[in-house]
């Protein structure tokens, strides 16, 4: 079980990217591609569903979506009822492998997610402030401690 | 001490003619708010930077024609190092012996102690010699004629400033003792840290900060009429700051579903 690699998009914009293991050695190039192409196609799709896996292969791909109210659509045009409308969803995926354990992956990925939007503000986040993120590299080792290690080497970090 | 004292002088906007923004510095800084009172010609100001401000803060209060020694009160809106750590280097450059301080009874209580663990906790791995300052018992400077008192202020308090009143609102979440400052004439919200522009709000991983508290916070400022919202950080919004505040309360409770 291993998270292989993560990221962070908001409208379609990568914000935070990291691999783990490269996938580019484990996923051929068209297929991972392809992958990325679902996960795009997805975040309206799923938007209003929270939590989306699609297996593939060896490997699960594994989407978090987090609705955020958009700064850019004119507040003035929100109603106290907190119209919907207004919302544009913060996706985040990850690519595992396909034996990995759903339920840990998904709290793990929440609790990124959940920390991703305490760290940084709404408004850096619609203005894609990439420079900004990197910052949020160590929190995340943190935050998936030893998730991101592969069986084999699991065992090298214990021995 | 890593951090120079920055000379570079505060740029600063108008935003009515009782009302003054200096933009905060880069790093660790916050946004400071002067406000002015023409008829005695006493000024107020709203947070204190990090003191490595200090020096810009003063060289733009100079072309304002402003003198620190027309300064009757400061207020702070809570207890985190880039809103407080200021005042040490006001106390070492000028003696206020008329000044008050308004302050929540948590950030009084720490003040008075000169308590560095809560102001710059240790677990951010900076302290105030960092930023070239010393964090002492308030007495000391109260012995010194730094400062004639500080005040505690609580819930639904108003602090009149020549023309001005503020209301005080008790507003923790993003530390335990943030308090916003309402002038409920003009319309203008001082939140702290706790409400930013463009649906943005404060943190809540800081020692003292409570998700579920901070959002109950949020909610009241956004059920309050706000036209002009001044920040602890980013510009001031200057028209219809409720439907921002509004957004923020959206986008901080839709955490609640972790």
């Amino acid at each position: 079980m291993a998270i292989l690699e993560l990221a962070i998009l908001y409208q379609n914009n990568p914000l935070f990217e990291k691999q783990f293991y490269s996938t580019s050695n484990v996923l051929d190039k068209k297929i991972r591609n392809s992958l990325l192409q679902t996960i795009s196609g997805v975040i309206n799709e799923a938007f209003g569903e929270e939590i989306q896996s699609f297996s593939l292969g060896k490997y699960t791909i594994t989407v978090l979506t987090h609705p955020l109210g958009d700064p850019d659509n004119s507040p003035s045009n929100l109603d106290k009822s907190h119209n919907n409308s207004a919302l544009k969803p913060l996706m985040m995926y990850c690519i595992v492998d396909q034996n990995s354990d759903d339920k840990i992956v998904l709290k793990t990925m929440k609790e990124a997610m959940l920390q991703f939007c305490n760290r940084f503000s709404v408004y850096d986040i619609s203005q894609n402030k990439v420079k900004k993120f990197k910052k949020f590299d160590k929190r995340l080792d943190k935050i998936f401690g030893d998730l991101i290690l592969k069986s084999e080497d699991r065992f090298k970090s214990l021995f | 001490m890593f951090f120079g004292r920055n000379p570079r002088k505060k740029t600063v906007r108008k935003i009515n003619p009782q009302l003054y923004y200096f933009a905060e510095y880069s790093m660790l800084d916050c946004n400071i708010y002067v406000l002015t009172d023409n008829s005695s010609g006493k000024f107020w100001i709203i947070d204190t930077g990090n003191g490595q401000s200090f020096p810009g803060f003063k060289a733009a209060l100079n072309d304002l024609d402003l003198n620190l020694s027309d300064l009757a009160g400061i207020m702070i809106t809570h207890e985190h190092l880039d809103h407080i750590l200021g005042l040490y280097a006001f106390f070492e450059d000028v003696n206020l012996p008329s000044l008050k301080l308004y302050v929540s009874p948590f950030t009084k209580q720490i003040l008075e102690k000169g308590d560095e663990e809560q102001i710059c906790p240790s677990s951010l791995g900076i302290s105030a010699v960092h930023f070239g300052l010393k964090i002492a018992p308030l007495s000391q400077f109260q012995e010194n004629n730094k400062i004639q008192e500080i005040q505690e202020v609580h819930e639904g308090d108003i602090i009149s400033l020549g023309k001005t009143t503020l209301q005080v609102l008790e507003t923790p979440g993003h530390s335990i003792g943030s308090i916003s400052f309402f002038d409920s004439d003009r319309k203008i919200l001082f939140p702290g840290d706790v409400v930013f522009p463009q649906g943005s709000f404060g943190r809540y991983d800081f020692p003292g900060g409570n998700l579920a508290t901070l959002i109950s916070s949020v909610k009241r400022l956004a059920d309050l009429p706000v036209d002009i919202l001044c920040a602890g950080h980013m510009p001031p919004v200057l028209t219809q700051a409720s439907s921002q505040i509004q957004l923020s309360y959206q986008n901080i409770s839709s955490l609640m579903r972790y």
